[in-house]
């Protein structure tokens, strides 16, 4: 590299590189930007727009109403139901899940031998789409050809054989067990995880110090996995508002809304009904919903962490 | 007394623990048992036998209907939608994730909130105004409807991901590559694409995973079967096999087996990929 | 000719932190300046601006005569080796050293004759296919020099190159980078370390650099000198404890009175302390201010004195080292040991009292700021 050569071609160099500098993020952004803003915030945008219309949907005969939608859906005892179905759905996914999740992950974590094709075993329900899982639970709640049923009257128990999907006080709980089945390998895995980060040092101190399996596990494992536990309860909380395929193929919501969800009736509303604008005012608050749960919960859980 | 590295519980408690393993593999087996069994008997065997008992014979018969009966378009259309989707989705979130963990720019740390943000937001609100915009293009009913979707809401996960695996590379090596003459994009090209390999791999994987099973976005965004993939499948044999049980639950094993088998030859790939979005916490 | 000219150069941190105040400084062509100083003194983040890696918040840089503030790092004919060697890990070693020039456009045939050059100087030509984490961190440190090699730069840059690595190929590797500078005898080097053994061992010039308050109030440049001037001719109290090891000892004093040619110093110590009679020739401060006599281990002589500087205290410990021994002695009320450094086994033991004169030549006297009184030129 000749001196003379590369301070004559400095300049330029200069020039070139520093365009480059500055124009490099906007480059390496954009298509990313353009893709998020044509499909993730200009439909949010539209979808609050379109609730203060009356519309079907068909031809360009829509009615601007305001808050009119807004004000309906207050009022709206089936919105309300779903939204309560959907925390109840929640809860019962945190109450549920985690505790099985985590006695299944302290499982594995001691097991050693066979561990690990209980746990390749373990992970096959999250293999399957929600539509196929529908069709299957759908068929195994049969009530006359089930196996679920077949095999309690074989038990000589026909008073509990009940009509699981199409009973209303049964469906909202069939259709939640459904979810647990498929969903508790995947926060046992987040646990493992969490739990394969534990220091050996810790346990053997605490053995040293005389402490019991279950001493260790509650006051020394269990602190350790907090942000885990939290992260996984945020998830399960979040993914419940959110849930769709499973119960649409399973009960559509029904019956007549014992397991509607705000999502399945945004679905109706919209497609079965053909109220545009009253639908994207549910999906709207849906959305409003889903923000707000998880802002009020990321602050509960950070004033509960200890620090470990 | 025995060594303190590996302290076995007593005896109870292990057979305790066993029962307990033992009884969650049973919940977790015994549907995929009762699918298998029931899509091998024939129909009239599910009359005849009890729902617990195995097949008579094992008739086939109801696979290669299914097979016959255009399962293979669907197959088609899902590798099309979920291949390009994912290729798409790779490029895109690592030229963002490079920007975002490496560039100096003034709105840096709010754009990447922002973008991570957009986890949170449910998909079925986009669902309304994505439908009328698709229909407005005139790509409604084609398989090229789905990209889009697809490749926008598995941004913010994957650009998650990669920035935090792109914020790994050390410094040291950008700072070579600067002295060595490179502007941001040979860097990008030379250096950190090449070194995010494994981020890149758990990516794809996790995105594939989760489109391919991808049921509500396709069902709105096509109708006929000729476009549709493979979750529709299932919906639409629906009405062909509605009361045939054995037939339905061919075409669940059918339309699941593609993961399993992806599953069996890579377990530990995919269960990490599928936790990705996740583990980080 | 290259020259590296630094002018009142400052750098500061979000606008508001001071890292590095006012350096002046020049390196003239085919020498080699170390950087040295405490953690925090900002002596990488100096190099780094040379490099073109940090801006420069005021203040010139001028290499070769060109004023290269803003000229982007690739254009300034500098090479540096990086601490933790910076190496490509997809790339053959073959190819992490011709990234750069293959970056420059530089003719493929060119290419290949200077890496097969270097990597021969460097002796890893058996290596070049490999990829880094197939080496062992001695061979990696080489391949980073015969990154820098191959560019032919005017300036070799090195940011503790060393610390990674262990003793005894830290010695190894330090010979076998002045033995390479010597090949490339017109580039100039900067070399940053905090180890002043290697700063010592290596440098042409020395620039030591202060951190805090010194350098908030003297700014960054402590010192800048030879090793020995450095050594034996220390400007403060800072530059005079940083070199040497063990540490310079520090005797706080008071004069008692200044005669050309002649000072008593009354030595601290609350059991009447020894009053010293130097004859060093030192720029009379008035009487009854405030010093501190510095004088190395290796400086204080075993035995009665000649004169009438002679220290005489408790021993407390004792170490040998076969070669040479550290006698650690009771230092004044509240201050630290003094260490002597006797040639060969000391008969010491401790809860001895013994005596080490203080030669008159060797000693340095500091005024109450810290700085170093002048001797009178002969």
């Amino acid at each position: 590299m000749n001196t003379h050569a590369t301070v004559a071609a400095v300049p330029l160099a200069r020039r070139r590189h520093r365009s480059a500098r500055q124009l490099a993020p906007a480059i390496f952004l954009a298509p990313a930007v353009a893709l998020l803003a044509m499909f993730l915030v200009y439909p949010l945008l539209q979808s609050f727009r379109l609730s203060l219309l009356e519309w079907n949907g068909l031809g360009e005969n829509s009615v601007f109403v305001g808050l009119a939608n807004w004000v309906s859906l207050a009022k709206d005892g089936l919105f309300w139901h779903a939204l309560g179905n959907n925390l109840l759905l929640g809860l019962f996914s945190v109450l549920i899940q985690l505790p099985i999740a985590m006695a299944l992950a302290l499982l594995l974590d001691k097991a050693g031998r066979g561990s690990r094709t209980l746990k390749i075993l373990y992970f096959l329900p999250l293999l399957f789409s929600s539509v196929a899982l529908g069709v299957i639970f759908k068929n195994i709640y049969d009530p006359n050809f089930g196996p679920i049923n077949a095999a309690l009257n074989a038990l000589g128990l026909p008073a509990l054989a009940k009509d699981w999907l199409g009973d209303r006080s049964y469906a909202l709980a069939a259709v939640t067990a459904v979810i647990c089945w498929q969903n508790v390998p995947f926060y046992m895995i987040l646990f493992l995880a969490g739990l394969a980060s534990f220091p050996p040092d810790l346990r053997e101190a605490a053995t040293l110090d005389g402490a019991s399996d279950a001493t260790i596990f509650w006051k020394i494992k269990l602190p350790h996995l907090q942000g885990t536990v939290r992260t996984a309860a945020m998830l399960a909380v979040i993914g419940s508002l959110r849930y769709f395929d499973l119960i649409y193929v399973m009960t559509g919501g029904g019956p007549e809304g014992a397991s509607e969800l705000m999502a399945t009736y945004m679905y109706r509303t919209v497609f079965s009904s053909f109220q545009l604008g009253y639908g994207s005012t549910v999906a709207s608050a849906m959305f409003l919903v889903v923000t707000l749960i998880a802002a009020v919960g990321m602050r509960l859980t950070k004033r509960f962490e200890t620090e470990v | 007394m025995s060594s303190i590295a590996k302290q076995q519980p007593k005896p109870l408690t292990r057979s305790v623990i066993w029962t307990l393993a033992l009884g969650w593999l049973a919940v977790t087996l015994l549907p995929l048992a009762f699918v298998l069994f029931t899509s091998l008997k024939s129909q009239q065997d599910t009359f005849d036998s009890p729902v617990w008992a195995l097949p008579t014979h094992i008739d086939w018969s109801h696979y290669a209907s299914v097979l016959q009966s255009g399962f293979f378009t669907y197959l088609r259309n899902s590798l099309f939608v979920v291949g390009l989707s994912v290729l798409l989705i790779v490029i895109v979130s690592a030229m963002a994730a490079y920007a975002l963990a490496r560039l100096k720019f003034r709105f840096n740390k709010p754009l990447f909130a922002l973008i991570v943000a957009g986890m949170i937001v449910p998909l079925h609100i986009t669902l309304v105004p994505i439908y009328l915009m698709t229909k407005a293009i005139g790509l409604y009913d084609t398989p090229f409807a789905l990209i889009g979707p697809y490749v926008a809401t598995s941004l913010p996960v994957s650009i998650f991901i990669l920035a935090e695996f792109m914020r790994q590379i050390p410094r040291e090596l950008e700072e070579a590559a600067e002295l060595d003459g490179c502007g941001p994009f040979t860097i990008f090209r030379r250096i950190f694409l090449p070194l995010s390999g494994p981020g890149v791999a758990t990516v794809a994987i996790y995105n594939a995973i989760g489109l391919w099973n991808e049921f509500i976005f396709a069902y709105v965004l096509t109708s006929s079967p000729g476009n549709r993939t493979l979750p529709l499948a299932l919906w639409d044999f629906q009405g062909e096999y509605s009361s045939n049980i054995p037939a339905m639950l061919a075409v669940v094993t059918l339309t699941s087996l593609p993961l399993i088998v992806a599953y069996a030859f890579g377990q530990e790939r995919i269960v990490k990929g599928m936790m990705a979005g996740s583990l980080k916490g | 000719m290259t020259q590296i000219t630094l002018q009142s150069v400052h750098k500061t941190y979000g606008g508001a932190v001071p890292v590095i105040r006012n350096v002046d400084l020049d390196i003239g062509a085919g020498e080699f300046c170390v950087f040295l100083g405490p953690s925090g003194c900002g002596k990488s983040t100096l190099l780094r601006m040379v490099a073109g890696l940090e801006a420069i918040s005021a203040g010139d840089l001028h290499i070769g005569g060109v004023r290269m503030n803003d000229v982007p790092p690739a254009h300034r004919e500098v090479a540096m080796v990086f601490q933790n060697y910076a190496l490509y890990p997809h790339m053959s070693l073959f190819e992490n050293m011709a990234f750069g020039l293959r970056q420059a456009r530089v003719d493929p045939k060119e290419i290949e004759r200077r890496v097969q050059d270097a990597a021969k100087i460097l002796q890893i030509t058996h290596l070049l296919d490999r990829l880094p984490k197939a080496l062992s961190g001695g061979q990696r440190q080489r391949v980073a020099i015969g990154r820098a090699i191959v560019r032919q730069p005017s300036v070799f840059l090195f940011d503790e190159p060393l610390s990674n690595l262990d003793a005894a190929l830290r010695v190894h590797m330090r010979t076998e980078i002045a033995r390479l500078h010597r090949e490339f005898n017109r580039a100039s080097a900067i070399y940053v370390t905090h180890d002043q053994t290697e700063a010592m061992a290596l440098a042409d010039k020395i620039v030591l650099l202060r951190a805090g308050q010194g350098m908030l109030e003297h700014g960054s440049v402590a010192q800048i000198g030879s090793p020995m001037d450095l050594y034996h001719r220390p400007r403060d109290l800072f530059v005079a404890g940083f070199l040497g090891s063990p540490r310079m000892n520090f005797l706080p004093a008071t004069v008692q009175s200044a005669e050309r040619g002649e000072i008593t110093l009354q030595i601290d110590g609350n059991s009447g302390g020894e009053r010293l009679r130097l004859a060093a020739g030192i720029v009379a401060p008035a009487a009854g201010s405030r010093v501190t006599l510095g004088i190395r281990p290796e400086h204080l002589a075993a035995g009665p004195s000649d004169g009438s500087a002679a220290i005489t205290r408790r021993v407390r410990q004792v170490e040998h080292f076969g070669e040479y021994s550290y006698v650690y002695l009771d230092g004044t009320e509240g201050e630290e040991d003094l260490i002597a450094k006797v040639i060969g086994h000391s008969p010491a033991r401790p809860g001895d009292n013994e005596s080490f004169s203080i030669p008159s030549g060797d000693c340095h006297v500091f005024d109450a700021a810290g700085f170093a009184l002048p001797r009178v030129q002969a």
